[in-house]
């Protein structure tokens, strides 16, 4: 029974967190910012990045996954046992809303994500003339989402702007959902 | 009945240091920093080999946190990607020369991998795997090394003979450490997110390998054909490579771009064939079949929610029963191992069925089976199969509709009850389980655990499921053997419990019907089920005997008192009293924990009253636990329960001794402690041991003696009846028994009257000078008797005396020496009959009977030694002068002496002497002294200080020392010999009179010793070792004197050790004086060649002479050139 209960231990409190979104939209500068990194030298991302954040008691192990079309097809490769899922949205790129919709939605089809839940960082928000949460909400059309818990929160990975904020929500959610006893 | 301290609080307060020393350490033993490079510009090199020894002690350093994984958490982030770069930097290096082999090197890459595989067994590969890079450009590094050393190892394995003569060769190849971290890292980087075609660099020519049954997809990629080819290979071996194996293999199957492919679809039927092989043969391994059915484990999992595999289920479902390949699920079945694999497969395969509705119907015989399977599995005598048999009916349990679900937790509960017999006593109704087989009930019990911590079964069923674990938290069986078995049985019903008051609300425990719950407990219907529940489970966490059981009842406790808040009694003081850390000793967990929780509510007494009764208790196997369950039940009891004992006493069948030894022990502490008697009538007792003929007479007679003590005070009236029994038993030998016994003796002949006394006293005495102890130790109990009663003897005292003294003297045995003086310790007569008994003090202290066992005379000194501490505790007073001086010189002997453990008994007695009022003016420093340990240099100092410095002591006691020393300082341990000598020499160079009166003491032994080899050799390498340290020259000893004693002490010996002594002597004496090299040039000659050796060396170190003369051979024209 002690070893049930020590295993038990060992993996409450760990979350699996997909960090996604399309190429420049800043996710590996938000992780190096919230691992406190330095973010002025970030490339762009030709792989992953696995990074665990002890934040609040909870162990989140977050895997950033480079956003190149190329290598979008492969992201289904990490949906396993995924609790969460963090968008990333380059908030001036108006351009390319439709694109990151479509990918977003076609992500959210797949099986395996059914049980985890969906942050959107509306990121670079620091930029004049960016987009409004309600201009993406449309955008994304993320009120059409009835089969995840969604949120979305503006951010900022440059200023360090709300990027806590939406780690608690996730754990948050979390918690409401897995660790209901 | 104790265990030492647990490993876990250990490991919590080291952990800071060893992690400390961790990250010390590990630079240095992985790179090697340019110190020829100027400072600021230091280049770093990897290392190519490091010490084995290293490597292990880092190692030990990882071990300890098995225990508590998550300490290290923290510290992988850093400490991981250090390995990890280091492994990648080695293998970049060049190859390793293969000269330089020595077995205290091993190559830098193994140790690596060592280290890191003891981190992925401490903290799970899954975690490891997370901090190595993810870097793809590794990826032809790690599949190029691995694929070498894949190549080395086949060769060697060629040639067996090659293998011996070229030994560096073994010492570098890869070792499974290798391939598994190796393997491991692989998985983690096909993670990448691009095509493995596109992976140019690695693609090139690459053949396909000749696998039977595996049809590759043409355009397979080089890089995939590679990784599978390696990961198939070590799918088949018997180490731990294959799991990595098994990783890699899934993940690249599982690939997006390899599915497209067909890779999947190929593995899949390459899988299914492979229970299909040409010909079955014994021989077949059976680790080919566990590693394929734990890939096709692997797959089925990876793919659990989805469709990827439905089409394959049916399949591999059939062949796992066995319908088609009989003879290798024949071979798979004889390997737990497999029997587990095979048990995942199915579960995983039900978990996809039971995906969607209208697969499970199509599907419903899948199901139906499958349970059945497991619920046999659930019996299987192999612990690793039961657990993953009741986690996986516990899983699939979770997914089945509901009726379905009851019905197999119905269907648990039934096979529970099979084999439970009821027997009715009166009105009461218990359960008998001993004919249930325990394996099996471990199993259902588990998997009623592993439900409830899912919260499968609606709170409804809960009223079933309790009595059944409650049945559990107490069930214990003995083997044939004797050896208690079960206790896993206990271990998963406190899982269940925690889980029930982990998952399930108050209001829904509290709506449980008690009546029917309470059939287990003997709780009554009057309290709810929470605090029967808890009840339980503090008796389990004081009694059991299992320490993880008593820790596992403590935990749920919490749980219990924690998430059910006000609805037990006392509960926060009860999860105060019922500590985690505390109950983890058994003797505190039942003297203290079970004390202390008794008096917070009447439900817990009652509880632990009942439980002492039981198995727990009086039932134990182990006798230290049934006295300290005694002392306790003593403590806690009324005097209805104990007459309720003596009335059950009766009824006990005759094979129940440990039964009968625990109650008597009860009934004896409840009166020990109450002085209530009118109600006790020790008769029938004495009857029933008398005329009763028992197997475990040993058990009675300690049981009947301590209640005769109990109960002696209010005068017995069958004073005949118990002095033949005790008379009968004190001849036996047991320490437990003498003890209880000559107690029971001593209280039994105060209340005689004299004419009595004196009988018993002469029959005790014609059985010690008669020698009626025959074996020896037979009359160890009667010896203790007489101590014990000697103040009340009066009249016989005198005759007690002098039979003691015959019985000294009577047969030399070291076992009854060393009991009379220990009795005599304990008895009052030490004091008001010094001086009847002193000589016997004396003469134990100068005990040095040796025989096959060694030097068991010390067991009589340290019992002299103990009896001359208590003389000079008591008060000094008792002793005269004379003797004082006599036993301080003794004991001053005794401290120096080269066993350990009589010195650390000489100190004791030293300490003594000197804050006695013998000496007055050494008063301080007794605590100094007792502060040395007993094997360093100061020690040694102060004792020649005491001896030389005391010009009182010294003439009689210098010679008395010395005769002790030199045995320290020639024939002790190693780390002895330095610390004596070291003392010696440095209180001769404090002055010339030391060395004086060292010298001339030693020089005094020897004359004293010459018939005594104990003594007289390592008096000679005294005398030998002081002229090599130049002491000796300046010591004014008559050389001749010496030279001739010497001469007297060897004379027409064959005693090699000596001979050499003395050798060594004339070496130190030939410098100065010429008759000693006349003597060793006489003995260059002697019969024993050893001798010889001895003798030319010495000549050359004195002389150099002597050398190029075969002096094994020589005669007496070869002693010329020794001139």
């Amino acid at each position: 029974m002690l070893s049930i209960l020590r295993k038990a231990r060992l993996k409450d409190k760990e979350m699996r967190i997909l960090m996604l979104g399309l190429d420049n939209a800043g996710k590996t500068t938000i992780v190096k910012r919230i691992m406190g990194e330095d973010v002025n030298t970030v490339s762009p991302t030709l792989g992953f990045i696995i990074k665990t954040i002890e934040y609040e008691g909870y162990k989140l192990n977050i895997w950033d996954v480079g956003g190149q079309k190329t290598l979008r097809s492969y992201w289904r490769n990490y949906f396993e046992k995924t609790d969460a899922l963090i968008w990333v949205v380059d908030a001036t790129d108006r351009l390319r809303i439709d694109d990151c919709r479509e990918e977003l939605h076609g992500l959210l089809q797949e099986e395996r994500l059914s049980g985890a839940c969906l942050l959107v960082f509306a990121n670079k928000t620091d930029v004049n003339g960016c987009m409004d949460p309600e201009e993406i909400r449309e955008g994304l059309q993320l009120n059409a989402i009835k089969t995840h818990q969604w949120h979305i929160i503006r951010c900022s990975a440059i200023a360090s702007t709300n990027l806590q904020e939406g780690l608690a929500w996730v754990v948050q959610d979390a918690k409401n959902r897995l660790f209901l006893f | 009945m104790d265990v030492p301290e647990d490993a876990d609080l250990q490991v919590q307060r080291a952990s800071p240091d060893l992690i400390v020393d961790l990250h010390i350490s590990l630079e240095p033993f992985l790179w090697r920093t340019d110190t020829a490079a100027p400072a600021g510009v230091r280049t770093r090199r990897v290392r190519r080999r490091v010490r084995a020894r290293e490597a292990d002690r880092i190692v030990a350093l990882l071990e300890p946190f098995q225990e508590l994984p998550q300490l290290l958490d923290p510290h992988l982030q850093t400490l991981v990607p250090i390995l990890a770069d280091a492994f990648i930097a080695s293998l970049q290096s060049k190859p390793l020369k293969k000269t330089s082999y020595t077995k205290l090197l091993i190559p830098l890459s193994k140790a690596i991998c060592r280290l890191l595989y003891t981190f992925c067994k401490i903290r799970g590969e899954k975690v490891i795997v997370r901090f190595l890079s993810t870097d793809t450009k590794h990826l032809e590094l790690l599949l190029s090394a691995i694929e070498a050393g894949d190549v080395d190892a086949h060769q060697d394995a060629g040639a067996e003979d090659a293998r011996q003569a070229n030994e560096d060769q073994v010492a570098d190849q890869w070792e499974w450490e290798h391939r598994y971290i190796t393997l491991l890292w692989l998985s983690q980087l096909l993670l990448a997110p691009f095509d493995l075609s596109t992976l140019s660099s690695l693609n090139t020519d690459v053949t396909p390998p000749a696998i039977s049954g595996l049809l590759l997809p043409t355009n397979t990629p080089g890089v995939t054909l590679r990784v599978v080819s390696l990961a198939l290979r070590y799918l088949s071996s018997s180490g731990k490579e294959r799991d990595a194996a098994k990783i890699l293999l899934v993940r690249i199957a599982m690939r997006r771009d390899m599915q497209a492919l067909g890779l999947l679809d190929a593995l899949i039927k390459w899988s299914i064939a492979s229970f299909d092989p040409p010909e079955v043969s014994e021989q077949t391994s059976s680790y080919h079949y566990i590693g394929v059915l734990s890939f096709l484990s692997g797959i089925l999992n990876a793919s659990l929610a989805t469709s990827d595999m439905d089409g394959y289920l049916g399949t591999i479902f059939r062949i796992l029963q066995g319908e088609w390949y009989r003879e290798v699920m024949d071979v798979v079945n004889r390997s737990v191992v497999a029997r587990k694999a095979v048990l995942t497969v199915l579960r995983n395969i039900c978990v996809i069925v039971l995906r969607s509705p209208e697969f499970m119907n199509e599907m419903v015989e899948v199901i139906e089976i499958t349970i059945g399977t497991i619920l046999e599995s659930l019996t299987d005598s192999a612990t690793p199969v039961r657990l993953a048999a009741s986690k996986s009916l516990s899983v699939i349990t979770l997914k089945l509709p509901t009726d379905m679900a009851t019905q197999v937790v119905d269907e648990v509960l039934a096979s529970l009850m099979r084999d439970v017999t009821v027997v009715t006593r009166g009105q009461e109704q218990t359960q008998n389980l001993s004919l249930v087989n325990p394996s099996e009930w471990h199993g259902l019990i588990l998997t009623l655990s592993q439900l409830l911590y899912r919260r499968s079964p609606p709170a409804s069923s809960l009223c079933e499921i309790l009595p059944a674990l409650l049945a559990g938290l107490s069930f214990e069986q003995r083997s044939t053997s004797g050896a208690s078995l079960g206790t896993n049985v206990r271990d998963a019903a406190c899982f269940g419990i925690w889980a029930i008051a982990r998952r399930y609300t108050t209001s829904e425990l509290q709506a449980i019907n008690i009546s029917k719950a309470a059939i287990a407990s003997k709780h009554g219907t009057k309290c709810s089920i929470l605090q029967i529940l808890a009840t339980e489970l503090v008796v389990t966490a004081s009694l059991d005997p299992a320490g993880n059981i008593r820790r596992g009842s403590s935990a749920a406790l919490q749980e219990l008192i924690g998430r059910h808040p006000n609805t037990i009694e006392e509960g926060i003081k009860l999860v105060q009293v019922v500590d985690y850390h505390v109950v983890a000793l058994r003797s505190r967990a039942i003297t203290e924990v079970a004390v202390q929780a008794s008096r917070l509510s009447i439900w817990y007494l009652e509880g632990i009253l009942n439980g002492l009764l039981g198995w727990r208790g009086i039932g134990d196997p182990d006798a230290s636990a049934r006295r300290t369950t005694a002392v306790v039940y003593g403590n806690l009891a009324n005097l209805g329960a104990v007459n309720d004992l003596i009335t059950k006493f009766s009824e006990l069948k005759p094979r129940e001794d440990h039964e009968r030894h625990g109650m008597l022990l009860c009934v004896a502490s409840y009166y020990t402690k109450h002085r209530e008697y009118e109600s006790f009538d020790i008769g029938g007792v004495l009857q029933y041991a008398n005329d009763t003929k028992h197997r475990r007479v040993d058990l009675i007679a300690e049981a009947v003696s301590r209640l005769i003590i109990s109960v002696t005070p209010t005068g017995l009236k069958q004073n005949d009846l118990i002095i033949g029994l005790l008379n009968k038993w004190l001849r036996r030998t047991e320490t437990e028994v003498i003890e209880a016994t000559a107690e029971a003796a001593f209280t039994v002949v105060q209340s005689l009257s004299c004419e009595r006394k004196a009988a018993v006293f002469s029959g005790w005495i014609a059985v010690i000078t008669e020698n009626q102890g025959g074996r020896s130790g037979q009359d160890q109990g009667i010896l203790s008797a007489l101590f014990q009663a000697f103040p009340v003897a009066e009249l016989s005292q005198g005759t007690i005396v002098s039979a003691i003294h015959r019985r000294w003297n009577l047969v030399h045995d070291v076992e009854s020496r060393a009991a009379i003086l220990r009795y005599l310790t304990s008895s009052t007569a030490l004091t008001t009959n010094l001086e009847e008994f002193s000589d016997l003090i004396i003469d134990g202290l100068d005990d040095y009977t040796t025989t096959a066992r060694g030097d068991v005379g010390s067991l009589v000194r340290i019992e002299a030694l103990k009896s001359t501490s208590a003389i000079l505790k008591a008060s000094s007073t008792h002793c005269n002068p004379e003797l004082a001086m006599k036993l301080y010189s003794k004991t001053l002997r005794l401290a120096a002496e080269k066993l350990d453990k009589v010195r650390v008994e000489a100190q004791q007695a030293v300490s003594h002497i000197l804050s006695s009022n013998i000496f007055p003016s050494s008063l301080d420093t007794s605590d100094a002294f007792l502060s040395y340990p007993t094997t360093s240099e100061p020690y040694f100092r102060f004792i020649l200080n005491l001896c030389f410095n005391k010009p009182e002591v010294h003439s009689l006691g210098a010679a008395e020392l010395l005769s002790g020393y030199v045995g320290s300082a020639n024939t002790g341990s190693e780390e002895l010999v330095r610390a004596s000598r070291a003392a010696l020499v440095a209180f001769c160079l404090l002055s010339e009179d030391n060395s004086r009166l060292i010298c001339g003491a030693l020089v005094a032994v020897l004359k004293v010793n010459l018939t005594n080899d104990r003594v007289l050799v390592p008096t000679l390498e005294a005398i030998a070792f002081l002229f090599d340290m130049q002491i000796f020259q300046d010591s004014g000893v008559d050389w001749k004197t010496l030279h001739i004693t010497v001469q007297k002490s060897h004379f027409k010996t064959g005693n090699i050790r000596k001979l050499e002594a003395a050798i060594h002597v004339y070496g130190g004496l030939g410098e100065f004086y010429a008759p000693a090299i006349e003597k060793l040039t006489t003995m260059a000659i002697h019969p024993f060649p050893r001798v010889r050796e001895r003798v030319v060396d010495t000549m050359f170190v004195v002389k150099g002479v002597g050398k190029g003369v075969n002096w094994p051979k020589a005669g007496k024209l070869d002693l010329l050139k020794l001139k």
